[in-house]
């Protein structure tokens, strides 16, 4: 399902000494199936962005267009709102925190009850979503909650996956898990997207985004500052972000006489013959 | 001079699972520690253990040379500060400097002296704008760092930092990682001991103890540590970018032993 | 960010929030007794009323207070002003003189009207009172000043530290929780819970919002409590304060004007139980207030 966002705007607190403005008019579109980013620093109203594409949010003006799904200012306009968040999934940073049924299996079925399923197809798509993310039928019936963290934060995935939506937002999903719960969450969302699903991270994790992300959206008190390809958005001087320590070295490298294509350096190996032709000379 | 002595440590939070399993370990005076370790290996246990809000089922831990009881934790405590992982929870105050205040209040320090030494750690930590705002108007590492402030306001000789920076942006840890180097600087007698699962992090300290199961496994100089390929895949831990880079060299038949950091690989390069 | 806004502390720095909460304690109790004392003649007591609603109007207009939230909790209260007004025109008072008109077999009387009229124009004047100390008074102020106020019976073992402390944390952690509130409630809108429609949904719906809450609350005051312990705080020990209380020039003037209106209110009140009845538009104007 392909995005656009026009001239988005929205202020937090209106009217109030404490009022936010988070967007100022944000312009984006994204294609169907594609895997994309949301950066920014903290208060720089991606989470904001993000949380209009299933109306969770709406606008003051201007309108977000999915399919043929409109978000528009007025409440009473928006009449599908429910259609439109059984195709756009969204998880949220800590998604563990929003378990709460008995069973492991009852909380993952949750979703898909709520947007219409009958108690069959609901569990069906239960077990289906909880063996993707490795959680095996021995905890079916535990409680989520005597769990460890990566294994609710799994199910919690799980949650969101088995409502199947053709469009999957993820605010920081590796935040606060070590580098392999980490990397089995990613492995995951990468698995979704294989499978057909649009991916949009919210992250402050440069060396995702460069592992995974086609484009990149970078926001900046609101407005939209830059959009490309993240090493694109790496090579950029004006932009306030952490590069990943593999392109500050290939920018520090072209300072100095090399000269590599950053388009074409994913990880180290795409180096080595860059550095191989150089030290032969 | 070791500051911190552990001793057949052991802790259980349920009958048949060992959080800390008999962990022996010796921390020096002035040192900068990382214990690393996934999810759940005990390390932010330990640090429970030490500052004595969980008591031990079994072992010792002696700080300075005494022994860690009920009597002599407030005296130990006063030597300790601790900063937690959740911004959040640890925000005690109303405000930037109520928060800051809360442990001088506990430690009794005149009413007088208080805006001083508020000022000079708010300036520490750089949030000497913000001393009146509410904590929901603070990002997660600015709160990090009040409360790092309100830490190094009780002038501790131990600061542990349990996971400080797994909550908060890059920029956020950052700015922690600036103020923990200026603190060494400052007071090369401090012993800061930081838990964590962020390789980079561990990189900056004189040492690292792998942990795992509850037991300190593995222990040496962040080098020694991530360039060991075998303990690195046992414990599922990540290489630094430098380590990896220098092995995928030396795997293409360069000679990159002797080079100790970025700029030494940068410069061999460019050569 | 929450958009809850009544009675909550605002920022800014007008005469009134430099009062010193103690002094702002005290006169919420005067005035509230102030408001309290009734009078026999009805007239007096809506004249009475209305000066001090007036003085709490230029109050809350000096401490910058937005008339619309006070408003918006009123609208919120309109269950209340209809049951408490059906209760005083149904519910046969022997007291009542007024007879206005028959309404079935049922009397209905003036003095009813007079009677809801007067305790709305009560609690909307408690409210105002309680608008304006919370939302010119940090809360951090307030529990030192209520910490303050019970110290007399500190001696009987009364914990009153325990008490300021906790309503301090309480208020300290209202944002954070319905920020998370907030949170939690999109988290599940995005699996399809629907806040808003039906009885049984909603029943559902906040059962999934409840169970997170409180997983987490539970698990934020252990923490809480950890870092607590960890800065050395200990509830028996001795504490020194980081806000130092100081009667300043604002805090005199403004009790020279809460102890006139205060004073007034009650020697009216005294003459008119114990000399004559006070009755202030006869005084005036030398004729008798009637229906």
């Amino acid at each position: 399902m392909p995005i656009n966002v026009n001239n988005l705007f929205h202020t937090y607190l209106k009217k109030s000494p404490q009022s936010v403005e988070a967007l100022k008019g944000v312009n984006i579109s994204i294609d169907d199936h594609s895997y994309v980013a949301f950066l920014g620093q903290t208060g720089s109203g991606k989470s904001t962005l993000a949380q209009h594409l299933n109306a969770l949010l709406l606008p003051d003006s201007g309108e977000i267009v999915i399919d043929d799904f409109v978000v528009t200012p007025k409440k009473r306009k928006n009449k599908k709102i429910h259609e439109l968040r059984k195709h756009v999934g969204m998880v949220f940073q800590f998604p563990e925190y929003q378990l709460f049924e008995e069973t492991v299996e009852k909380d993952v079925a949750f979703g898909p009850l709520n947007f219409g399923s009958s108690k069959e197809e609901a569990l069906k798509l239960a077990h289906e979503a909880l063996s993707k993310v490795g959680i095996g039928k021995s905890y079916y019936q535990r409680s989520p909650f005597e769990l460890s963290g990566g294994e609710r934060r799994r199910v919690a995935l799980a949650g969101i996956f088995a409502i199947k939506p053709d469009i999957l937002v993820l605010d920081e999903p590796t935040v606060g898990l070590d580098h392999q719960s980490s990397k089995d969450i990613m492995d995951l969302v990468n698995k979704m997207y294989l499978e057909g699903t649009s991916i949009i991270l919210i992250t402050h994790d440069m060396n995702l985004v460069n592992e995974y992300v086609q484009k990149v959206f970078f926001l900046e008190n609101g407005e939209v500052k830059f959009v490309g390809k993240p090493t694109e958005l790496f090579a950029c001087k004006d932009i306030d972000i952490d590069v990943p320590n593999l392109y500050r070295l290939v920018n520090k490298l072209n300072e100095n006489g090399y000269d590599i294509d950053l388009n074409k350096i994913r990880t180290i190996k795409d180096l080595i013959p860059y550095i191989k032709e150089k030290k032969k000379l | 001079m070791d500051k911190i002595v552990v001793k057949n440590l052991t802790y259980s939070y349920t009958a048949n699972s060992k959080a800390v399993d008999d962990l022996s370990l010796q921390i020096e005076q002035g040192s900068f520690t990382s214990i690393i370790g996934h999810n759940g290996s005990g390390k932010s246990t330990l640090a429970k253990l030490i500052v004595g809000l969980l008591k031990a089922n079994n072992g010792q831990i002696f700080v300075d040379d005494v022994l860690l009881d009920e009597i002599s934790v407030n005296e130990i405590r006063k030597k300790i500060a601790i900063v937690f992982q959740n911004p959040d929870n640890q925000f005690i105050g109303s405000t930037v400097e109520d928060d800051i205040a809360f442990g001088l209040e506990n430690r009794q320090i005149p009413s007088k002296d208080m805006p001083d030494i508020i000022k000079k750690y708010a300036e520490y930590v750089k949030m000497e704008d913000y001393l009146k705002k509410e904590p929901t108007f603070l990002s997660g590492g600015q709160k990090q760092r009040v409360a790092i402030a309100g830490a190094l306001a009780l002038k501790p000789e131990i600061l542990i930092l349990d996971e400080a920076t797994a909550m908060i942006d890059a920029k956020g840890k950052r700015e922690i990682f600036l103020t923990i180097k200026h603190m060494r600087k400052d007071n090369p007698d401090l012993t800061i001991i930081s838990i964590t699962h962020e390789v980079e992090e561990a990189l900056l300290s004189d040492r690292v103890i792998v942990m795992d199961g509850g037991k300190a496994v593995y222990s040496g100089s962040p080098m020694e540590v991530f360039s060991n390929k075998e303990v690195r895949e046992k414990y599922k831990l990540q290489a630094p970018f430098l380590i990896s880079l220098k092995e995928e060299l030396k795997e293409n038949g360069f000679d990159v032993d002797d080079l100790n950091d970025i700029k030494e690989v940068t410069k061999f390069l460019c050569q | 960010m929450s958009e809850l806004s009544f009675g909550r502390y605002s920022p800014y720095n007008t005469v009134v929030h430099r009062i010193d909460p103690r002094s702002k304690i005290f006169y919420m109790i005067l005035l509230f007794v102030a408001i309290f004392l009734q009078l026999t003649t009805w007239s007096t007591n809506l004249i009475i009323s209305g000066l001090i609603l007036l003085f709490l109007i230029v109050v809350m207009m000096i401490s910058r207070i937005s008339f619309r939230s006070l408003a918006k909790s009123f609208v919120s209260m309109w269950f209340l002003f209809i049951f408490l007004l059906v209760i005083y025109v149904l519910i046969p008072n022997q007291t009542y003189v007024h007879k206005a008109f028959n309404l079935g077999s049922l009397e209905i009387y003036y003095d009813a009207f007079y009677q809801w009229g007067y305790i709305m124009l009560r609690l909307v004047m408690i409210l105002c009172t309680t608008m304006i100390l919370t939302s010119t008074t940090k809360p951090m102020d307030l529990t030192n000043g209520l910490e303050w106020g019970m110290g007399f019976l500190k001696p009987l073992h009364f914990p009153a530290h325990e008490i300021a402390m906790t309503i301090s944390i309480a208020l300290r952690f209202i944002p954070t929780i319905l920020d998370e509130t907030n949170r939690i409630m999109k988290a599940q809108s995005s699996r399809g819970v629907d806040f808003t429609h039906g009885i049984i949904k909603r029943v559902r719906a906040i059962v999934s919002l409840i169970i997170p809450l409180f997983v987490s609350a539970i698990e934020r005051s252990e923490e809480l409590a950890n870092a607590m312990e960890a800065r050395g705080y200990d509830p028996k020990a001795k504490r020194t304060h980081f806000h130092v209380m100081r009667f300043s020039l604002a805090d005199l003037f403004s009790l020279i004007i809460i102890l006139a209106i205060f004073g007034g209110v009650l020697t009216l009140f005294i003459i008119d139980k114990n000399v004559q009845t006070v009755d202030i538009i006869k005084f005036l104007f030398n004729v008798e207030a009637g229906f």
